[in-house]
């Protein structure tokens, strides 16, 4: 008899140990549905392993995403540059790309003809010196072909790229420098550049402002160069 | 026997459920408080000093009251005040954290607590934690100074690097930054890199010696402002005005310098500007439960500074 009390008792402490524990667990659910609501799941971009692989997210966009964006979006440089040249804010409102988030300056993506008027090797940041139709001989607007590519203006022109999406400011600034290696590869890699100066090249770049730069600090960053005026054949 | 035990796990596991449920009543019946608590890493270095006021200012401007306090970058301390925020039942905390890999468990613990963080400067390696997150984006800001750096040198020459404190992500990040560019360079020749943690003094007694090596240094590029002036203070003493300096902060005494002609440039960080969002964003959060924005993370990037803007900025804040 008093075994069998025993395990009523038991029992009923059992039932209400049970009850009390789900209303524990309950509460602990709101709190993560809570935390959950601001948006993504955690995400440790150094611990989880699932570190971010600039070299295979620059295959997987080049060709199918990025030099697409630009063949699509880009507007004639000569019209940028003449907006740029009235009024800065006018321009980019019309022409210019302010990321969604961040303070990230306007980046512009532009296309157009040009006469390479000379190739300026003296610096490791070297540079196209481009004239614009039309031809009059003079320098227009410099393009930099390396080896040394500054800035992140490739980077920070189409809009599929998001801070947020590619984890830290490393990995962000690994990005644009693969992307910038990239450019070296596609755009200026086949290029001879013993005999450029004189030839007409036809491209798509970006252009990126920083902080206070005006129409004089240009500098179009190229995705893609092509040398039009070479002999049939030679040029693919 | 075996089902006594059973009880006893039970009960042992109904302790901090019964916890759980306490803590979840306290929390649904206490009124949220209007206070903002203010965490930073340093009370010495002015760039953290003018980011607290900037905190403190916007949050006093919105009708808030303030706690201020510094982990000291260590983030047992960091967790310490977050405690005390939790049991003053904070309306938001606003921190530049402690250690980007540690921080997040610390600051877990206040958003599971109900108590909204917003980062400012410094970003930790998670989403999901902190409400929004305000960054410098010292890599960027390092580029531009190295840039600048190379320019400086006319693309060669010897030089020095100061680097900040170990235990401090930025002063990693600041390193690789100012390598991404110079290392593109082949006749830039580091002949020393040396921690000056930071500090003035260290670093005035590092440069002193490394002059006395190395006595055809022709630049020296410091992870931040303070070491800069330390290393300038050095090259002064020593008589060797033309070797470039270059800072990463944009503090006042640097950018006096600057006009001096003395450290030829630094990089300014837009610490008040990120302080200011920060609990303007978290202000706008205990209003109407978002940010509004669509994205965790805003990169701020930093600003180059030369002779020729130096007196534009005061308090790491654009005045002209």
């Amino acid at each position: 008899m008093i075994h069998k009390s025993m395990i009523i008792q038991r029992t009923l402490v059992f039932l209400i140990l049970i009850a009390l524990l789900s209303v524990g667990c309950t509460i602990k659910k709101i709190g993560e549905e809570d935390k959950n609501k601001g948006g993504d799941e955690y995400s440790t971009w150094t611990k989880s392993g699932k570190a971010f692989d600039p070299v295979a997210y620059v295959d997987s966009i080049w060709d199918e995403k990025l030099i697409p964006v630009f063949k699509e979006e880009s507007d004639d440089v000569n019209m940028v540059l003449q907006a740029l040249a009235e009024d800065k804010e006018t321009a980019v409102e019309q022409y210019g790309l302010k990321h969604k988030s961040g303070e990230t300056e306007p980046t512009f993506k532009v296309k157009g003809t040009a006469k390479v008027a000379e190739y300026d090797d003296s610096s490791r940041n070297g540079l196209f010196m481009l004239d614009l139709p039309p031809f009059d001989g003079e320098t227009d607007v410099p393009m930099q072909v390396g080896p040394v590519i500054r800035k992140t203006a490739i980077r920070d022109s189409v809009s599929f790229i998001s801070f947020t999406d590619v984890g830290n400011q490393l990995q962000f600034a690994s990005l644009a420098d693969e992307l910038n290696k990239r450019m070296k590869k596609e755009a200026v890699e086949p290029l001879d550049l013993d005999t450029i100066e004189g030839k007409t090249i036809q491209f798509y770049g970006a252009v990126k402002l920083e902080e206070g730069q005006t129409i004089d600090d240009v500098v179009i960053t190229p995705v893609h160069i092509e040398v039009v005026d070479e002999p049939a054949g030679e040029e693919d | 026997m075996s089902k006594k035990l059973f009880v006893l796990v039970l009960v042992v596991l109904m302790v901090p459920a019964a916890f759980m449920f306490a803590g979840g009543q306290q929390e649904g019946g206490e009124e949220a408080s209007n206070l903002m608590v203010i965490i930073t890493p340093d009370k010495d270095n002015t760039f953290f000093t003018a980011e607290a006021d900037a905190a403190k200012a916007k949050a006093e401007e919105l009708g808030y009251e303030t706690l201020l306090a510094v982990h000291g970058d260590d983030p047992k301390q960091e967790g310490d005040i977050i405690d005390t925020a939790i049991s003053r039942n904070a309306a938001a905390i606003i921190i530049d954290i402690a250690n980007a890999d540690a921080s997040p468990n610390n600051l877990k613990r206040a958003t599971e607590a109900g108590i909204p963080v917003f980062c400012m400067d410094r970003e930790i390696n998670a989403t999901g934690i902190a409400k929004a997150q305000l960054i410098s984006n010292n890599f960027q800001g390092a580029k531009l100074g190295g840039e600048r750096f190379v320019e400086l040198m006319g693309e060669e020459g010897k030089y020095v690097e100061l680097v900040g404190k170990e235990s401090d992500t930025n002063a990693g990040v600041r390193s690789k930054g100012f390598h991404n560019i110079i290392d593109q360079y082949p006749d830039m020749e580091m002949v020393a890199r040396e921690t000056a943690n930071w500090s003035q003094t260290e670093a005035y007694s590092v440069i002193e010696s490394v002059l006395q090596a190395n006595p055809d240094v022709d630049g020296i590029i410091c992870g931040n402002d303070t070491m800069a002036l330390g290393a300038q203070a050095a090259i002064d003493a020593a008589g060797k005005g033309d070797i470039i300096v270059m800072g990463f902060d944009g503090n006042d005494n640097v950018l006096d310098s600057i006009m001096q002609g003395k450290i030829d440039g630094t990089v300014m960080q837009p610490n008040a500007k990120n302080a200011q969002m920060a609990v303007e964003l978290a202000d706008k959060y205990i209003k109407t439960g978002s940010t509004g924005m669509d994205e965790e993370k805003i990169l701020n990037d930093c600003f180059l500074i030369t002779p020729d803007n130096a007196d534009q900025w005061r308090g790491f804040t654009k005045i002209k």
